[in-house]
């Protein structure tokens, strides 16, 4: 917890100081803690793509492989810090991933106009209906995982003056 | 097996009066994200894999960090908060009326709990599949057809996507406007 206590000598940081202290948060020193990060982060987002293709047989769906693949970069900007992970993921990549999943989940839910069904209506899709399923698991694990990884990354870097990461 | 749910109640009850009270807010936060997991392995003991998996993974992972940026962003309040007098140095004192309200609420709650039916129980009315007059509820609905018409075994999947697709598409216009008006506020619509 030593970055908290780094902004707080500061008695009244200034708006891109105190986005500076955000950007240093997770920095750690641990050998421990990065190496452990870096060795698990491949399986939990293994995990989460599993849960992802394979919810229709078994416990798990599109929205906790989202939220799973989520919190592995989560774990990746608490250890190496929210700035460093910032640059890695591209910002507009980050962006369309939330924008082709709602893309893809809108286009299959009325699609299902053009073969005579009603919206959303699965069944009508030359597919068949495991796939289409498993085709909008996909847009809403895409979905998911892209807010919220944006929606953590894009708040701990905080309000546009701190844009130089972008 | 009652007692390893008794005990985790326990722990998330006290974890939960040590989050309300503990004055440390980091403190806080760390208590929230434990309690937190203790409520994902019950939902694992109530057979509800699928929350459980959430309840971990939104509920101790995200909400923390986020919970942990806002402290973050905030931490000048925080150190003014921090020179008070040190007989109340741990937990912070508690505000009766408040207290009050959320026990007159509680023990409501709690009492209405006991009147649930078992878990599992073939006649409580969210797991019947007939209504007393002999028609199928939707619960009987999802769980007699979900695998002939479908052949999901996991038949939440197939009531989120498949039966209610409806809502899933709301939930997610819901997640995609949120993800909008955070790039808005934070006059970051260049990205975009």
């Amino acid at each position: 917890m030593s970055p908290p206590e780094t902004a707080d000598d500061d008695p009244a940081p200034t708006p891109p100081e105190r986005a500076a202290a955000v950007s240093q948060v997770g920095v750690t020193e641990s050998p421990v803690v990065k190496t452990a990060s870096r060795t698990v982060t491949p399986f939990v987002v293994a995990f989460g793509i599993y849960l992802t293709l394979f919810g229709t047989s078994l416990p798990g769906g599109a929205f906790q492989g989202g939220v799973i693949v989520a919190s592995a970069v989560t774990l990746i900007a608490m250890a190496f810090g929210f700035g460093p992970t910032q640059q890695w993921l591209s910002a507009p990549a980050l962006a369309g991933l939330f924008v082709l999943g709602a893309t893809i989940f809108g286009v299959v839910a009325f699609g299902a106009l053009l073969y005579g069904g009603a919206v959303l209506e699965l069944f009508v899709f030359p597919l068949s209906v495991e796939n289409m399923v498993k085709l909008v698991e996909v847009a809403i694990a895409a979905l998911v995982s892209g807010v919220i990884i944006g929606l953590i990354i894009w708040l701990a870097d905080g309000f546009g003056d701190g844009g130089e990461s972008v | 097996m009652i007692w390893l749910e008794l005990g985790l109640v326990a722990f998330v009850i006290i974890g939960a009066l040590f989050a309300a009270t503990i004055r440390d807010l980091v403190g806080s936060v760390v208590t929230f994200a434990g309690l937190t997991l203790g409520v994902a392995i019950i939902w694992v003991l109530l057979a509800a894999p699928d929350v459980a998996l959430i309840e971990a993974a939104v509920g101790a992972g995200v909400t923390s960090v986020l919970f942990m940026i806002a402290l973050v962003k905030t931490s000048k309040s925080r150190s003014d908060s921090e020179d008070e007098d040190d007989t109340e140095r741990i937990f912070r004192s508690v505000n009766l009326p408040a207290l009050l309200l959320v026990g007159g609420l509680a023990i409501p709650l709690g009492y209405a709990f006991l009147s649930l039916d078992p878990v599992g129980a073939a006649n409580a009315p969210a797991v019947s599949t007939t209504f007393a007059d002999g028609a199928q509820t939707p619960y009987g609905y999802y769980i007699e057809e979900t695998i002939p018409e479908t052949g999901f075994s996991n038949s939440v999947v197939a009531v989120l996507v498949v039966y209610r697709g409806l809502d899933t598409l709301g939930e997610l216009i819901v997640a995609f406007s949120a993800a909008v008006s955070i790039l808005i506020v934070l006059e970051r619509s260049d990205i975009l």
